[in-house]
């Protein structure tokens, strides 16, 4: 860590990794009520508890993202943070924004659309959170050195701000309102956060391998290119059922199709920098947090996304458990696994140790990463199972819950193992071992 | 097509750098003048042997078309784009692309005309 | 800033020619004319009609009569003038280029107008087909047919408005490697055209 500045990064990641753990329970329990109906069900019914699972992920992972610019800024930029003040104030206005809306939440008080259900007010608290970010993060930028990283950064978190605005168009037309609400969900996690994960990777590949800036800058380029190109018409795979006209099946296929290209190159940029830098950087953890990223994000997004983004597929798969499925996956190799792998790197020269618990972490990685492998398994078989019995054969859907049943359990399973795998690295980056390994103390690489 | 690739050789120096071939504004000319006639040729031919529209083509026709297409498409990128054999790579990559949409829409006519009487 | 003891590496080559300079690796794309990022957005494109004309092909299996009845409606001698135009274009194109690479300025200026009015005839007459296919009440959701029509034409014509607004951005800074990234735009978007005319117009 070279810059003091740099420090306010430690808030968002203790506030990401906190609302991870809550995700992660609720998670469980939301597994829970798929194999007993009634558990908690007068306490928490099962829409409010999905509700805060996905709710949490979403938070914790902006949450991360702030907290990788607020660290990786300064060194980008070669200056201190414009106000770090400020910083911390937007963290905390955050973090009771996200508290309310969760204790809004378990009363009830929520808009019902699904990722947004944000009460108006807490909204517009949001908006207020990422103006203030922005503010800070682009003074930074405009008084110090721009980079490729720094800029694609930047541009992807502007983008996640205005992209946003779109969340206060509630059309009463339910098509036209799906319309608008994909502008949101679908180029967040298909256009810009892409950006965010290609411009965080990059850095950690320029700290990690050694590799010259140029030329992980023009894999940047390409990556970012690739993205863009086939993400933004890549919305037309949400738009073959909800009332939008028959063309976006064409649009939607070919696009959606091509979207598994950018995270391929993420996959080979990744393990050719780490090939041809070098395996040397003493933080074992993050560089294994940042390949397994690229490589379930393409399997998660980029394999189980296509196994049902053509139309012909998705006419009967929509909506079962293998958009769950998808879902889980491409979230945790994407983002989660993202925002780990930085944090991982960050927490180290952050609080001015070497990096320990490596194993604890790595560990955790193993378990972790296997539990969503495995859940993702199950909720694809349920998933190929459910579309058999009720959209081939015309099965009732309860009839056919009750035939899935056994998938359940082991998602379940899969869940405690997931919970368990979070604890580990919870616990590895934040609590300090009283007697700290004879790991040789590194001092900050430079490029 | 021998005596432009002859020509283009010469510049092969270039080439090395940027992996184009830089040919000359008299090959050019003669490139489009070529394309050019064999456009206004198959546009007579397909605008006057109009009777049988109807009909689906034989594959010797649309063999004829896509290949006709494929040589235009050929000589934009070797004489527009200037892909000399410097390109490496690059120029069986593309030629790929041609013959993959050739033998694509050729093999769909083909199922159409026999597959079904 | 650089980590002294880790050399430089080369990445991988596409080319057959040797890289001297690794810092100017592209992975081959430095080997074709232009920026190595157009041609990012090149090859793309080139997968996205490719695959347009190649579903096009498949789909047509379906109902050969039903799209060789829609074709009917098609105005082929349009499209096949429309060729002779992004020829011509396209030649006025390799003459911009040439015209850079002696440093003529103004002469690469004037043969970009050049290329530009063709690029514009285009798209008046492009625009004149589908005024004449809306006037008969043909849409974009007709048929099938239709569908792919608008949306393979339609993407193309928006790349020639987008080729258009890159041709009168390097007029305005004709360095060479501008002129080069342009002109290859340009080049692609001819021979895109060039392989959906007859795949789309004639073959039925």
């Amino acid at each position: 860590m070279k810059y003091q500045s740099q420090k306010v990064a430690l808030y968002y990641i203790y506030g990401a990794l906190a609302l991870f753990a809550a995700q992660i329970l609720f998670g469980v329990v939301a597994g829970t009520v798929y194999v007993f109906p009634n558990f908690l069900s007068e306490l928490l019914p099962f829409n409010v508890i999905r509700m805060i699972h996905t709710n949490a992920l979403i938070v914790w992972l902006l949450m991360g993202y702030f907290g990788a610019a607020y660290y990786l800024l300064p060194e980008e930029c070669e200056t201190e943070i414009h106000s770090p003040k400020l910083a911390i104030i937007q963290f905390w206005l955050f973090m009771i924004a996200a508290a309310a809306a969760v204790v809004g939440y378990i009363f009830g008080i929520h808009e019902g659309r699904e990722f947004l259900e944000q009460p108006l007010p807490i909204k517009v608290g949001i908006v207020v959170v990422a103006l203030m970010f922005l503010y800070n993060t682009t003074m930074t930028l405009l008084k110090g050195r721009k980079t490729a990283v720094s800029n694609v950064l930047m541009i992807a978190l502007w983008f996640v701000a205005l992209l946003f605005l779109f969340a206060f168009y509630n059309p009463s037309n339910l098509a036209v309102d799906k319309m608008y609400w994909w502008y949101v969900v679908h180029l967040w996690v298909e256009g810009v956060w892409e950006l965010i994960m290609a411009s965080i990777l990059a850095f950690l590949m320029i700290k990690m391998t050694g590799i010259d800036r140029e030329v992980v800058e023009k894999w940047l380029y390409v990556m970012v290119s690739l993205t863009l190109f086939t993400g933004i018409l890549g919305t037309g795979h949400h738009y073959y059922w909800i009332g939008t006209p028959g063309y976006w099946q064409w649009i939607g296929n070919v696009f959606s199709t091509l979207e598994v290209v950018p995270f391929f190159a993420m996959v080979i940029f990744c393990f050719y920098m780490v090939w041809k830098g070098g395996r040397d950087h003493p933080n074992k953890a993050a560089l294994l947090w940042s390949l397994g990223c690229s490589v379930m994000a393409f399997f998660g997004a980029g394999v189980w996304g296509f196994m049902h983004t053509l139309s012909s597929i998705n006419y009967y798969t929509h909506g079962t458990q293998v958009t769950a499925a998808h879902g889980h996956l491409a979230f945790y190799g994407a983002y989660v696994m993202l925002n780990l792998a930085i944090f991982t790197y960050a927490l180290p020269y952050l609080r001015g140790r070497e990096p320990f618990n490596q194993q604890l972490n790595m560990w955790g990685f193993w378990i972790t990463t296997s539990g969503m492998a495995f859940m993702t398994f199950t909720l694809t078989f349920a998933g190929v199972v459910q579309t058999h019995l009720q959209r081939v054969l015309g099965m009732n859907y309860m009839d056919v819950q009750d035939q899935v049943a056994l998938f359940y359990w082991m998602r379940l399973g899969a869940g405690v193992a997931v919970l368990i795998g979070v604890v580990l690295i919870v616990w590895s980056l934040v609590v300090v071992p009283r007697a700290s390994r004879a790991a040789t103390r590194i001092s900050q690489p430079a490029e | 097509m021998a005596a432009q690739e002859t020509c283009s050789e010469l510049d092969e120096n270039d080439a090395v750098m940027s992996g184009t071939t830089e040919t000359s504004s008299r090959i050019v000319v003669r490139v489009w003048l070529a394309a050019s006639a064999i456009t206004i040729l198959s546009l007579v031919l397909g605008l006057t042997v109009d009777g049988a529209v109807q009909r689906s083509l034989g594959l010797i026709s649309v063999g004829f078309i896509m290949a006709v297409g494929c040589c235009k498409a050929w000589l934009i990128l070797r004489f527009y784009l200037g892909l000399g054999p410097a390109a490496g790579s690059w120029r069986g990559l593309f030629m790929a692309f041609l013959i993959v949409i050739l033998v694509g829409v050729f093999a769909s006519q083909g199922i159409i005309v026999l597959m079904m009487p | 800033m650089m980590q002294g003891d880790i050399q430089k590496q080369p990445i991988l080559s596409l080319g057959d020619t040797e890289t001297p300079d690794d810092e100017a690796s592209w992975g081959g794309l430095e080997h074709l004319p232009g920026h190595p990022i157009m041609w990012v957005l090149i090859l793309s494109e080139l997968v996205v009609f490719g695959a347009f004309l190649l579903v096009f092909s498949a789909v047509r299996i379906g109902d050969p009569a039903g799209f060789a009845q829609d074709q009917l409606q098609l105005d082929r001698l349009a499209g096949g003038i429309n060729t002779l135009v992004l020829l011509t274009s396209g030649l006025f194109a390799v003459l911009a280029t040439k015209a850079i690479n002696e440093d003529n300025r103004s002469g690469c200026r004037l043969w970009l107008l050049a290329t530009s009015i063709f690029g514009v005839i285009f798209l008046i007459i492009k625009l004149m087909e589908y005024t004449a296919k809306f006037d008969a009440g043909i849409g974009l959701e007709s048929t099938t047919f239709f569908t792919l029509y608008f949306l393979i034409t339609g993407f193309h014509a928006l790349h020639v408005v987008l080729g258009l607004g890159i041709l009168g951005v390097v007029a305005i800074w004709p360095s060479r490697i501008n002129v080069e990234t342009a002109a290859a735009f340009w080049h692609m978007v001819d021979m895109v055209w060039v392989l959906v005319f007859p795949v789309i117009y004639l073959v039925r």
